[in-house]
């Protein structure tokens, strides 16, 4: 088990991780999300003892990190955002030596560096050097550092990053298998990858804790209302006045007409389903309804509501907060003009990764045309 | 690689100095020979390629990472590195240790060789080597770029090189060394406030070492007569071996004992120096 309790980093003025606590129960793969800048990797760095905290304490199984190291670095395999490899070795050399370094007993190190890269799948690479190893083979070199020593947590900086779409999903399976029997925290910026791997998450933004729940709870408490887009064959005047008649609809906007065809956007709160109602109340007047969709809450939405959140509460006092702080005010900005904003844009590099997946294409498109996630704000 | 190659290049050299001297010339001052191996600045160069990467690389690749989260104190980290290197200066100088036996064999022009002192030189000079793999080690602590940190170890060593020359310079006056002590008091002032950021413990650092000195330059200014230029000399650890015991020829504990804790200090600094990153 992990105890974080008040955690602050200062880099001079700068504060990377403002008095942070959280406990991660063991089992499962946690989840640690948040922008880059946001303070993941200082995080993690201090629960693994490579960072000193300006104050607070974290507790590995009841060691503090920075009083007790020995005893609480040996329940941690830890792979930093860097894969820390020697280029000049072998994968098989290296895994020797990190065995060696953690004090496996000299008689198992050879059947436990056989076992890791077994279970990592590197062994047909044992007798190559590092260097010329793919990214993939490099990362799966990193994890199975961390494996050695058959530690019961393990720490996944962003494990995925820089990966192709097939290296990303083998390593994604390599980490659930890997959560069936340790704790093992990840952290990403890849929204989709935590919703997927994770069964708790915890969002952290400008060095604070936004969120920490599973994903269910977390999407509960946010999904307020459920947008429902609709077009029906009918005037916009039919639909303006069918829609008025039914009870529950918070608001409705009509977003286009063609031809015979009227579109809609519907808001109303998420304790009801109006799915039903709304193709009966249209179906009285014999109109057909020709599309209908729900737009859920995903974790992109939640993830840019919670930093969003965040950054209007303190918007005032951001006086210590560096660059990419001004650029997210920035980008607020537009949003608040209801410019037509893409949540894409403003996760930069981070969504545009999880595109490579090809699995949420489709959603992408849909946020893109829709316009604000926050719309109605 | 970069390793075979300087282990070649060590033995070239003192092998260059060897045929030369010994066997061409003729000396049976073995020790000779490896004076003068120092004094054309062989170890000055060579050294430094050793040690340079031995912790900058660590940092510039990341694998420090690894380092300082495996279950292993930094001290003993750091010393692991120490002594790797240190045995890797041994493998030469275990070589150039069979010359004098080889010597030994025929007679020069001059005697034959006196193992005895061969072999005080030959230790010597690998104590001194432990003092520059200690410092080119430091060096590397310091930054992460291995070449910035082989240019200061070789700085380094060449301003021990020629500190006799530096100290011969400066005003043997008890005024001169006072002040420059209190120049030292404000520079080790400059250096906690770069460690540790609080300019309330610099403050006291130099204001207290400098209301120290002034007040024992008051009472008794001869102490300070002289002070400077030999605290400097301190420093000069190539001295000891091409001016000292083993050019005389005599077994020195003293010098021993120096090198050993110029060394150690140096370890110790590194230990303090990579410890220092996690407080960054």
């Amino acid at each position: 088990m992990i105890e974080v309790r008040h955690l602050t980093k200062k880099y001079g003025k700068n504060t990377a991780v403002d008095d942070i606590s959280f406990t991660v129960e063991p089992g499962k793969i946690h989840g640690f999300l948040g922008p880059n800048g946001a303070g993941k990797s200082t995080t993690m760095n201090i629960i693994t003892g490579c960072l000193a905290p300006t104050e607070g304490e974290v507790l590995i199984d009841g060691h503090s990190v920075l009083d007790e190291p020995i005893e609480a670095k040996r329940a941690i395999g830890y792979l930093p955002e860097v894969p820390p490899l020697y280029g000049d070795m072998t994968p098989e050399e290296y895994l020797r030596f990190v065995a060696e370094a953690k004090g496996v007993r000299r008689d198992r190190i050879a059947e436990e560096v056989a076992d890791v890269m077994d279970s990592t799948g590197i062994t047909e690479m044992r007798r190559r050097l590092i260097r010329s190893l793919s990214k993939g083979y490099k990362q799966r070199v990193g994890i199975a550092q961390a494996m050695i020593g058959d530690p019961d947590i393990i720490i996944l900086d962003e494990p995925t990053e820089g990966l192709d779409p097939q290296q990303r999903a083998e390593i994604r399976e390599l980490i659930t298998t890997l959560g069936r029997e340790r704790t093992v925290i990840l952290s990403s910026h890849v929204l989709s990858e935590v919703q997927e791997l994770c069964e708790n998450i915890i969002v952290i933004s400008h060095g604070k804790i936004v969120a920490d729940d599973t994903v269910e709870n977390i999407s509960r408490s946010l999904m307020q209302d459920i947008t429902m887009t609709l077009t029906v064959m009918a005037t916009a005047d039919e639909v303006r006045q069918v829609l008025s008649g039914i009870e529950g609809i918070k608001s409705f906007d009509i977003v286009s007409t063609t031809g015979s065809e009227t579109s809609a956007k519907i808001r109303y709160g998420s304790e009801l389903d109006l799915r039903e109602t709304v193709t009966f109340a249209f179906s009285d007047i014999r109109r057909a309804v020709v599309s209908m969709g729900i737009e859920e809450l995903s974790l992109e939405d939640i993830f840019l509501k919670l930093t969003s959140a965040d950054d209007k509460n303190d918007g005032e006092s951001d006086t210590d907060e560096g660059d990419a702080d001004a650029e997210n005010d920035e980008e607020y900005d537009d949003e608040d003009e209801n410019v037509t904003y893409d949540p894409k844009d403003y996760i930069g590099g981070a969504v545009a990764a999880a595109d490579d997946d090809g699995e949420d294409e489709d959603k992408d498109e849909d946020d893109g045309g829709t316009g604000t996630p926050f719309g109605g704000k | 690689m970069t390793g075979y190659v300087t282990m070649a290049i060590i033995l070239a050299f003192v092998g260059f100095f060897v045929t030369n001297m010994n066997v061409r010339i003729g000396s049976p001052k073995f020790e000779y020979s490896l004076i003068t191996a120092v004094s054309f600045f062989v170890f000055l160069i060579i050294v430094p390629f050793i040690t340079m990467r031995s912790i900058a690389e660590e940092r510039h690749s990341k694998t420090e990472q690894l380092l300082l989260s495996l279950p292993i104190s930094t001290h003993r980290i750091v010393l692991a590195k120490y002594l790797a290197m240190l045995t890797f200066v041994a493998i030469p100088m275990l070589i150039i240790g069979i010359y004098p036996l080889l010597l030994s064999l025929f007679a020069g022009t001059e005697g034959v060789v006196n193992l005895a002192l061969a072999y005080n030189g030959w230790f010597m000079l690998f104590l001194l080597l432990a003092v520059m793999v200690a410092v080119g080690m430091f060096a590397s602590s310091l930054v992460e770029n291995q070449i910035i940190a082989a240019l200061i170890a070789a700085a380094i060593f060449f301003l021990m090189f020629f500190m006799s020359y530096i100290t011969s310079a400066f005003p043997t006056g008890a005024l001169p060394s006072l002040i420059a002590l209190v120049v030292c008091a404000v520079v080790l002032g400059a250096v906690v406030l770069a460690l540790t950021k609080n300019s309330t413990a610099a403050c006291i650092v130099t204001g207290g070492l400098a209301v120290i000195l002034i007040v024992l330059y008051y009472v008794d200014a001869s102490m300070f007569w002289n002070l400077f230029p030999s605290m400097l000399s301190s420093l000069a650890i190539f001295d000891v071996f091409m001016n000292g015991a083993s050019y005389i020829g005599v077994f020195d504990i003293g010098e021993i004992v120096y090198y050993i804790t110029f060394a150690a200090v140096f370890v110790f600094l590194t230990v303090e120096s990579v410890e220092r990153r996690r407080y960054s």
